[in-house]
């Protein structure tokens, strides 16, 4: 652990030690709420006021997407016909035991079509100095059946790999570690194995200064563990790999300043694997939709023809002189290249929901792309509830025992 | 390693809350985490008297949508993010807040000079916290003052767990700028 981060806890817990048991006043009594009433004589200007939050709200749907229907498809896309991968699997964790349980990490290999689970495979559950866990997350290679787990601590700073190989029936799995290293200056984030299950891609920071020196792609191949990194010092970092056929890496850039210079805009880029050199900005850029700098970054994920961007999105109207909300979460398809919504693919709405930061909605849960088949037409999501998106249809599936069985608390990792 | 497993996946206590639960698991969750979550509120707000209200309401509004939680067992992972959202809420009524923001370095208790100096660097530290953006500051909070490990925060925060990583290293390297400090050692 860094001095800022032992002062940090130090002071935190001397801050909030002020705060004794004694001296916590009596609850008050709970305000009556008439609801009701108010709602009667606000209701006509209630519904002025949505219209103007709708268009004070914009969002990067409203501003691109020109009030298109989510039930509509646009431009004449067709719905996926492709296959659909035959199993996904989900990682999660769970505890085991009574009041001094242990965590326990599990990857599940579930029938795509039906949700039935066929196999399940426990993993070593890495923990950190303080005995917390990050969550397993979980990446697929092309033929359906090859997969790959990573485990991350941050103190210390370990990172495992796990391969896992699911038989032709998918009744069984056979998990194996992988010789696999990252340095420990390194810190990686997001981690995606290539459509032929050889190689691994991942964003990392190297950042144990006070400003991160270089941030990239690094790329491994998994049968002889050679690392090949491209690198950046511009200021910002990469996130949300994942692979556009088996040359291409893409990724989301994410700047870290308001006016960054040519060429380090946040944005969607590619990356040659096969290219000169090892600047990681020399990667083509491909679109840019996000807003910048963000505080959020949305998971997205670039489809295997390096066409189009799958990825979340809220959408903010307010009522009731902005004191409530409802909060449309959407996944939406991209073009990569112009950063234009290509079609609404799923919405989710949610109402009466309360103001946060700067006046807008908090939503308790929004939705999350996680991952896309090999063929990019098929997609899991966590939306909130988990399942999968042929085209517009949405099929809610199993896969992960409770929203709250384990450290994971929502954090919902899976693959096919 | 691997083992068979036939049939659905066991999905022990899954359906909605019970209503003749919730009196007793809120008055469970409030007697076992109250005070852990003032302090929360604390660290966010500024304030005491502002901390309380917002975790009693977090527990009212706990206890009216107790049949609506999907498992009885994530009745904590939601009233922390409650908790938080009030918080969020108390900063957007920014006169209150910057009423309160000067609370949160601690009265200084002067009757030793080490003790005083403690007392300058907890308000140092919380000074540099608040220069934070919004959502450094909650991560770095709920990563260092409750010990959640990242997807515990990513679900609390409804973000990624990349994120939640990403703005903890940006949140550290923020915070070492703001205290003066050249670089995180």
């Amino acid at each position: 652990m860094t001095d800022i981060e032992q002062r940090l806890r130090r002071d935190l817990k001397e801050v909030t030690e002020r705060v004794a048991p004694g001296s916590i006043r009596p609850l008050r009594e709970p305000v009556v709420r008439r609801r009701a009433r108010v709602v009667r004589w606000l209701a006509p200007v209630a519904a002025v006021v949505a219209v103007i939050g709708v268009v004070a709200g914009a969002s990067l749907v409203s501003r691109s997407h020109g009030g298109q229907s989510a039930d509509v498809p646009s431009n004449g896309v067709p719905e996926p016909v492709g296959p659909m991968p035959r199993y996904y699997v989900t990682a999660y964790q769970s505890f085991v035991g009574a009041a001094a349980a242990h965590v326990v990490t599990y990857a599940a290999v579930h029938d795509s079509a039906t949700g039935k689970l066929l196999a399940r495979v426990t993993l070593p559950t890495l923990t950190d100095a303080q005995g917390g866990t990050e969550g397993p997350s979980i990446t697929a290679a092309g033929d359906d059946r090859t997969f790959v787990v990573t485990e991350q601590s941050d103190q210390p700073k370990v990172v495992k790999f796990y391969l896992l190989r699911v038989a032709a029936n998918g009744r069984s799995a056979r998990l194996s570690a992988l010789p696999l290293t990252v340095p420990g200056y390194l810190s990686a984030q997001d981690v995606a194995l290539s459509p032929d299950g050889t190689r691994l891609a991942m964003d990392v920071q190297h950042c144990n200064k006070s400003t991160c020196p270089y941030t990239g792609i690094r790329v491994v191949t998994i049968a002889t563990g050679t690392a090949s990194t491209w690198v950046t010092r511009a200021n910002g970092a990469p996130f949300n790999v994942s692979w556009a056929g088996n040359e291409h890496v893409a990724f989301e850039w994410q700047s870290n300043v308001n006016n960054p210079p040519a060429g380090q805009q946040t944005g969607y880029r590619l990356l040659n694997l096969t290219g000169p050199g090892r600047n990681l900005m020399a990667s083509r850029a491909i679109g840019s939709p996000q807003p910048e700098p963000s505080q959020y970054v949305p998971a997205a994920l670039v489809t295997p023809d390096g066409n189009l961007v799958i990825t979340s999105t809220v959408q903010n109207i307010s009522h009731f002189f902005g004191l409530r909300h409802t909060v449309v979460s959407q996944i939406v398809e991209l073009s990569a290249r112009t950063g234009q919504l290509v079609r609404i693919l799923h919405t989710v709405t949610q109402s009466g929901v309360a103001s946060g930061a700067n006046g807008v909605g908090e939503a308790d849960q929004s939705c999350n792309v996680l991952s896309l088949g090999p063929a990019g037409m098929h997609v899991l999501v966590a939306c909130p509830g988990f399942g999968r998106l042929d085209g517009h249809r949405f099929t809610a599936l199993p896969g992960f025992p409770s929203s709250s069985s384990s450290g994971i608390s929502g954090q919902q990792a899976a693959a096919w | 390693m691997a083992d068979d497993v036939s049939g659905q996946e066991g999905a022990a206590g899954v359906g909605p809350a019970g209503r003749g639960d919730a009196a007793r698991a809120v008055t469970d969750l409030f007697r076992d985490h109250h005070l852990e979550l003032v302090r929360l509120a604390l660290v966010m707000v500024g304030d005491q008297a502002t901390a309380e209200d917002v975790v009693q309401d977090a527990f009212e509004r706990l206890h009216r949508g107790w049949r609506g939680l999907r498992q009885p067992s994530s009745g904590l992972a939601y009233v922390r993010s409650s908790v938080l959202n009030g918080c969020r809420s108390v900063h957007r009524r920014a006169a209150v807040a910057r009423k309160h923001v000067p609370e949160l370095a601690g009265s200084a208790d002067t009757t030793s000079p080490d003790a005083a100096t403690a007392a300058d660097d907890r308000g140092e530290m919380a000074a540099a916290l608040r220069s934070l953006p919004r959502r450094q500051r909650e991560v770095l909070v709920l990563r260092y003052y409750l010990d959640l490990d990242v997807a515990e925060i990513a679900g609390t925060l409804r973000i990624s767990p990349s994120a939640v990583r990403a703005t903890n290293a940006r949140g550290l390297v923020a915070l070492a700028r703001a205290l003066g400090e050249d670089e995180i050692r």
